[in-house]
């Protein structure tokens, strides 16, 4: 989950400068979150297929052990879905923080570099704050897109090994399908619904975030 | 992440200048496109080796370790999917099409004018009404699944293409996002049709809406794109494999076919074409309409 929110961050501190090709490689971030988790799933399922996949060839190719069970067993099956997950959204929420960042006034860093602040300085001191609202904004999302991963678990790890890497969301699905019980699975997602409010209230509190 | 106030700054509808420090010369800019290039060999690596995959025949696909490049090309994936009727993908790239599309057209129809009657005409409740437009926003969209399911099922929608392309058509995003575009427009303009003798609908729609091309176009793209890939809702509601979607379909594909790579990735690639090439046409739309809603969200 930090990795969901820290990973596209350094993406957008990368891109949020001017050089040729600037959009280009942004493009190129954003690209794989225009497809669907349908062809994500699948995709992935085989590129971490333990024998057939690119993963492990790779991994082979640069030295390291080329038979890791990626999606069959715990915690690589973790692992697995965190890290594509990663790769699927990460261009996303760069692009979100890189229109933050532009909001910041270049002032600031330069009176910060006028009284001397360094690079993690000027960071930690005027990058951060000034991208509260922003951060909050991934974050929040972030929670409440993790809470709802289906998807991906479904299709890639297919909830293995047993049922360990299944999702509430997953729980809900076949309760309402397979077992029909309608009821139960209206039931299950207003508590999951209403637990995932609380999720996002604690978050606003904890970012005291006052409109402008 | 605000409610947002009749006050929310419209954001220009281009994307922000590229500002802040220049790279350093020499040895740090050969560092910066480095790093740049490993990170699109990251991002883009998947997306080659599924066109790849989706090019070799089985046998190659089955190499351990695999082969780089398929040896000899061969459309042995692409011919299992189009000739196949246990698993008709051509007609799920169809019925996705369609319903994509017209889920865009529905999108454009109700939030163009709901955006406008809340953004210029004046009326009891225009605020609060606003306001829990937006607020539906904050619902996950997962706890709605079950009631949405029983509304689709009393209206015998279940198994038809209706029931992809209906559901979600009055899109609050749409309304808000295009609500926030129509207030940058000048009032001037529409002041002058007015004395001009335009009525309302003529207002609407010989002004503004000529004047908002790119912001329809964005909300277009991105409800297209939404709904393209769209797989829990379809899971859901449709069972028939002549009504499936592209999606569920894939789902479906995988079941029967396992590890015979080169016919899934051909799936894969043919659910990957339109949305990539939308993308490439579209880029500046999608990722300005992206981080516009992010910030004003």
């Amino acid at each position: 989950m930090p990795l969901l929110v820290v990973v596209p961050l350094g993406l957008a501190l990368l891109l949020n400068r001017s050089f040729p090709g600037r959009t280009f490689f942004r493009a190129v971030y954003f690209a794989p979150y225009v497809l669907g988790v349908a062809v994500i799933g699948l995709l992935w399922r085989f590129l971490l297929d333990a024998n057939l996949g690119l993963v492990n060839r790779i991994a082979g190719v640069l030295g390291l052990p080329a038979d890791t069970p990626w999606v069959t067993s715990t915690p690589w099956a973790w692992v697995s879905l965190v890290g594509v997950t990663v790769w699927w959204t990460s261009g996303f929420n760069a692009v979100i923080y890189l229109a933050g960042l532009q909001d910041i006034p270049q002032e600031l860093y330069e009176a910060a570099k006028v009284d001397g602040a360094s690079t993690w300085e000027r960071f930690r001191h005027v990058t951060l704050p000034g991208l509260r609202p922003v951060l909050l904004f991934v974050i929040t999302t972030t929670v409440l897109a993790s809470a709802n991963v289906f998807g991906q678990s479904f299709l890639i790890t297919q909830g293995a090994p047993g049922t360990e890497t299944r999702t509430v969301v997953w729980f809900i699905v076949e309760e309402g399908l397979r077992d029909n019980d309608a009821g139960r699975a209206a039931a299950m997602s207003i508590v999951f619904a209403l637990m995932l409010a609380v999720v996002s209230i604690a978050n606003f509190r904890l970012f005291r975030y006052r409109e402008d | 992440m605000t409610t947002p106030t009749t006050e929310t700054r419209p954001a220009p509808p281009d994307l922000p200048t590229p500002v802040k420090r220049a790279p350093g010369t020499g040895l740090r800019r050969v560092g910066l496109y480095a790093v740049l290039i490993a990170l699109a060999l990251v991002f883009l690596a998947p997306l080659l080796w599924m066109v790849i995959t989706s090019l070799k025949t089985y046998t190659a696909a089955q190499q351990i370790p695999p082969t780089w490049l398929p040896d000899p090309f061969s459309g042995y994936g692409y011919e299992q999917i189009l000739g196949n009727t246990a698993n008709p993908v051509l007609r799920w790239f169809l019925n996705s099409m369609l319903a994509a599309t017209l889920h865009a057209v529905l999108v454009l129809a109700t939030a163009s004018m709901a955006a406008y009657a809340l953004a210029r005409l004046e009326f009891r409740g225009r605020k609060v009404l606003f306001a829990l437009i937006v607020g539906t926003l904050f619902i996950p969209p997962t706890s709605l699944i079950i009631p949405n399911f029983l509304v689709v099922d009393s209206l015998n929608w279940i198994d038809t293409l209706t029931v992809v392309i209906v559901p979600g058509a009055a899109s609050a995003f749409g309304v808000f996002f295009l609500r926030q575009f129509f207030l940058s427009l000048p009032r001037e303009l529409e002041e002058a049709a007015t004395l001009d003798g335009a009525s309302q609908w003529q207002i609407f729609w010989k002004v503004v809406l000529p004047l908002s091309k790119p912001a329809l176009a964005t909300l277009a793209v991105l409800s297209f794109l939404t709904n393209w890939n769209d797989f829990l809702w379809p899971i859901f509601v449709l069972f028939s494999p002549e009504t499936l979607t592209l999606p569920p379909g894939l789902g479906l594909l995988q079941g029967s076919y396992v590890t015979d790579y080169p016919v899934i990735m051909a799936g894969a690639v043919l659910a990957s074409v339109p949305v990539l090439i939308l993308f490439v046409l579209a880029q500046r739309h999608i990722i300005t309409g992206v981080s516009r809603s992010g910030l004003k969200g």
